[in-house]
């Protein structure tokens, strides 16, 4: 709880530093929230561009209504909140212009393949992502790649906790059957 | 077996209750099955938790190169401005509005345009010529 308690007070200082105009505590924020918000961007979207550019938006955004930010929740689930919205509005730029597929996508940019094919696992779990339905994703990615409650998962949603619970088992029926399928 | 693979998967992210919770653990003593099948979520829950995917290498300088042309002060300069006019604007409507019932008694169109002392046929120039 100290641990939170410190962490939470280290982020108001650099938001109020950031409000001030000072770039290098933004840069900190960036820094320690990179990997959060890849998981929750290349979680929902793979292993694309689409997922960099929604993952740079994502703290450009957040700069630009920086004094928006009252504290009332983490800074964490602040940018998650925002890089799932923005996650979520690609994925329907994608349906609505019929996209390539996610495995398209993935073939089309070899040269972003090393970012997630760090293992078979990572490969797995990308594949299986990619074949569950966008609600399922986003409640997989906030409550088992990324570890928020399950209150602060219905939080980033905006979704009763009901909601979320439901979907959470229906994901995770779903990703069971997709996963022994991918391993044949 | 079905509600109890169901009341297993809601164990691991929402509150059973004493009931549920002595069910469950009974399930699970009795059924080998039922025991691999948390073993095997458990596997899958670790697996998701552990991948870790990154942004090509200097994402955070791409980041900071595309924030050096952004001023916040200005970006939050601007939004207080433009809340400023909006909510001005919007009272400047309300007070026309009050004035016009307290004097016509009536927020109809005809009042709003002031033509209710005129015959239809002469609204209708003066609207056009407005």
């Amino acid at each position: 709880m100290g641990r939170e308690i410190k962490a939470y007070d280290e982020d108001q200082q650099w938001v109020q530093e950031v409000a001030g105009g000072n770039q290098q505590a933004f840069s900190a924020i960036v820094k320690k929230y990179e990997r959060m918000i890849a998981k929750v961007a290349m979680g929902m979207l793979g292993n694309s561009p689409d997922a960099d550019d929604v993952g740079q938006e994502t703290f450009i955004r957040f700069y630009r209504s920086i004094g928006q930010f009252k504290g009332d929740s983490s800074l964490g689930t602040y940018l998650s909140r925002i890089a799932i919205n923005l996650s979520l509005n690609e994925l329907k730029k994608r349906k609505s212009k019929q996209w390539l597929s996610f495995e398209d996508k993935f073939n089309s940019h070899p040269k972003t393949e090393d970012a997630f094919k760090q293992s078979d696992t990572a490969e797995l779990v990308n594949k299986a992502l990619e074949k569950l339905e966008t609600e399922f994703r986003s409640v997989v990615v906030l409550r088992l790649m990324q570890g928020f409650s399950t209150k602060e998962t219905a939080q980033i949603l905006k979704l009763p906790l009901g909601t979320v619970l439901s979907r959470l088992s229906r994901a995770q029926e779903k990703l069971r059957v997709i996963i022994i399928d991918l391993e044949k | 077996m079905e509600d109890l693979k169901k009341l297993l998967l809601r164990s691991f992210d929402d509150e059973l209750n004493i009931a549920e919770k002595q069910r469950l653990e009974k399930a699970l003593g009795e059924s080998p099955e039922l025991r691999d099948e948390q073993a095997a979520i458990e596997s899958m829950r670790k697996m998701f938790g552990k991948v870790s995917p990154e942004f090509e290498a200097g994402f955070s300088k791409r980041v900071m190169q595309k924030v050096e042309t952004i001023n916040p002060k200005t970006s939050l300069l601007i939004y207080s401005i433009f809340k400023r006019v909006a909510l001005s604007g919007a009272a400047a409507i309300i007070a026309m509005l009050i004035s016009i019932y307290y004097t016509d008694g009536s927020l109809s169109l005809d009042a709003l345009y002031g033509l209710y002392e005129y015959a239809p046929d002469e609204a209708a120039v003066s609207f056009f010529n407005l």
